[in-house]
C-alpha cells in the first residue's frame, strides 16, 4: 500500500465510489488509480460486502415497511371496493402496490391473506399481525 | 510492453464496468472490449508513459462504458455518464462470495452499535470522517481510529481463508470502542 492508497483509505473514497457520492473528478482519479491497485480494488470488495451485508441486516425491516404499505394500500381497496369485495377501477394501482409488498402475484390470493388476519383495534397492530402471517407462509 | 502487465488489469476494468452497467455480462463484454482497445493502443506506442498504463486503460474503459451507454439510446458526453448506485442491488454484489458476505455480516453483527452506526455513514450515507466527526462532536482523529479497527476486523473477516479459523480465536469481547 503506498500512499495514494492510505489517502483514498483515508477519505473513504471506495466505499464512496461503490456508493456513488463521489465527484466526478474524484472518481476519475479513483479509478486511474484503482484499476492497477489490488490493495485498493481490496477496498472496493469490502465496500460491496459492507453494503450487501448491511442489506440483509435491514430486510426485515423493509419488510415490514413493506408489510405496512400492504396493508394501507388493502385497507384503501377494501374501503372503497364494490359490493362484491371487488375494488373499484381507480384503486388497481394500489392493488398492485399491495400484491408487490406483499409478493404475492395473485389479487384472490393476497384477499384472501387479508381476510385471514384478525382485525384488531389499531392499525398497527393489525398489520403486525399481516407481517407475522406473511412470515408464516413463506 | 508486456501483455501480461496489461492483464493484470482486467479485474480493476471488470469493477468499473460492473458499476457503470450494472449487467454481469455487458461488463464482461465492456472489460473485453476495453483490453481490446489497450492492445491496439499499445501497438501504436500509446501511452507514451508507461507508468500511467492504468490511468490509460482506466480512461478506455470509461469510454467503452459511455459507449455502450450511447449504443442503449442514450446520449450523453463522457462525463455526464450517470452515477449509478442507488440503494437497491447492485451488479457489484456478483464480486461477493455468499460466504464471505455472510463472514462480513458475523463481523458486523460482533461490532458494538456505535461502530456499526460509524460504518452505516461511512458506507451507506458516504460521509468522510471529518463530516462524521462535525455531526457527532468528536475529534476526526478518534472517529478515523475507530473506523480503521472495525474496517479491519470487517477487512480479516473478508478476506479469511476456509482452512483458517480466525473467528474461533479471535476474543469475543469488543475492541473498537474507544
Amino acid at each position: 500500500m503506498n500512499a495514494t492508497c492510505t489517502s483514498f483509505r483515508d477519505h473513504d473514497t471506495a466505499a464512496r465510489w461503490v456508493a456513488g457520492t463521489l465527484p466526478a473528478a474524484d472518481r476519475t482519479a479513483f479509478e486511474d488509480h484503482m484499476v492497477a491497485c489490488a490493495d485498493c480494488q481490496a477496498d472496493v470488495r469490502l465496500a460491496v460486502a459492507v453494503r450487501g451485508s448491511w442489506r440483509q441486516r435491514r430486510g426485515p425491516r423493509w419488510v415490514a415497511m413493506g408489510g405496512l404499505l400492504a396493508a394501507a394500500a388493502l385497507l384503501v381497496v377494501f374501503v372503497t371496493g364494490d359490493e362484491t369485495g371487488q375494488p373499484k377501477g381507480q384503486d388497481s394501482h394500489l392493488v398492485t402496490q399491495a400484491k408487490a409488498a406483499l409478493g404475492i402475484g395473485d389479487t384472490a390470493r393476497a384477499v384472501d391473506l387479508l381476510r385471514q388476519v384478525p382485525a384488531t383495534d389499531s392499525l398497527g397492530a393489525w398489520a403486525r399481525a399481516l407481517l407475522d402471517s406473511l412470515n408464516l407462509q413463506r | 510492453m508486456d501483455p501480461a502487465q496489461l492483464e493484470t488489469l482486467r479485474a480493476g476494468v471488470r469493477l468499473m464496468a460492473l458499476r457503470g452497467l450494472r449487467d454481469a455480462d455487458a461488463a464482461d463484454e465492456a472489460a473485453q472490449e476495453t483490453m481490446a482497445r489497450a492492445v491496439a493502443a499499445i501497438a501504436a506506442g500509446r501511452p507514451d508513459d508507461p507508468e500511467r498504463l492504468g490511468a490509460f486503460v482506466a480512461g478506455i474503459a470509461r469510454h467503452v462504458i459511455a459507449d455502450v451507454h450511447r449504443r442503449s439510446a442514450r446520449v450523453l458526453p463522457l462525463d455526464a455518464v450517470p452515477e449509478p448506485m442507488d440503494a437497491g442491488p447492485n451488479a457489484l454484489a456478483v464480486i461477493i462470495r455468499g460466504d464471505e458476505r455472510a463472514r462480513v455480516r458475523r463481523a458486523l453483527d460482533g461490532l458494538a452499535a456505535p461502530d456499526r452506526e460509524l460504518l452505516r455513514l461511512c458506507f451507506f450515507e458516504g460521509l468522510e470522517p471529518t463530516e462524521i466527526a462535525r455531526r457527532r462532536g468528536e475529534p476526526p482523529e478518534r472517529i478515523r481510529k475507530r473506523k480503521e479497527r472495525a474496517l479491519a476486523r470487517l477487512r480479516a473477516a473478508l478476506t479469511e481463508r476456509h482452512d483458517t479459523h480466525v473467528t474461533s480465536t479471535t476474543p469475543a469481547g469488543d475492541t473498537t470502542t474507544p
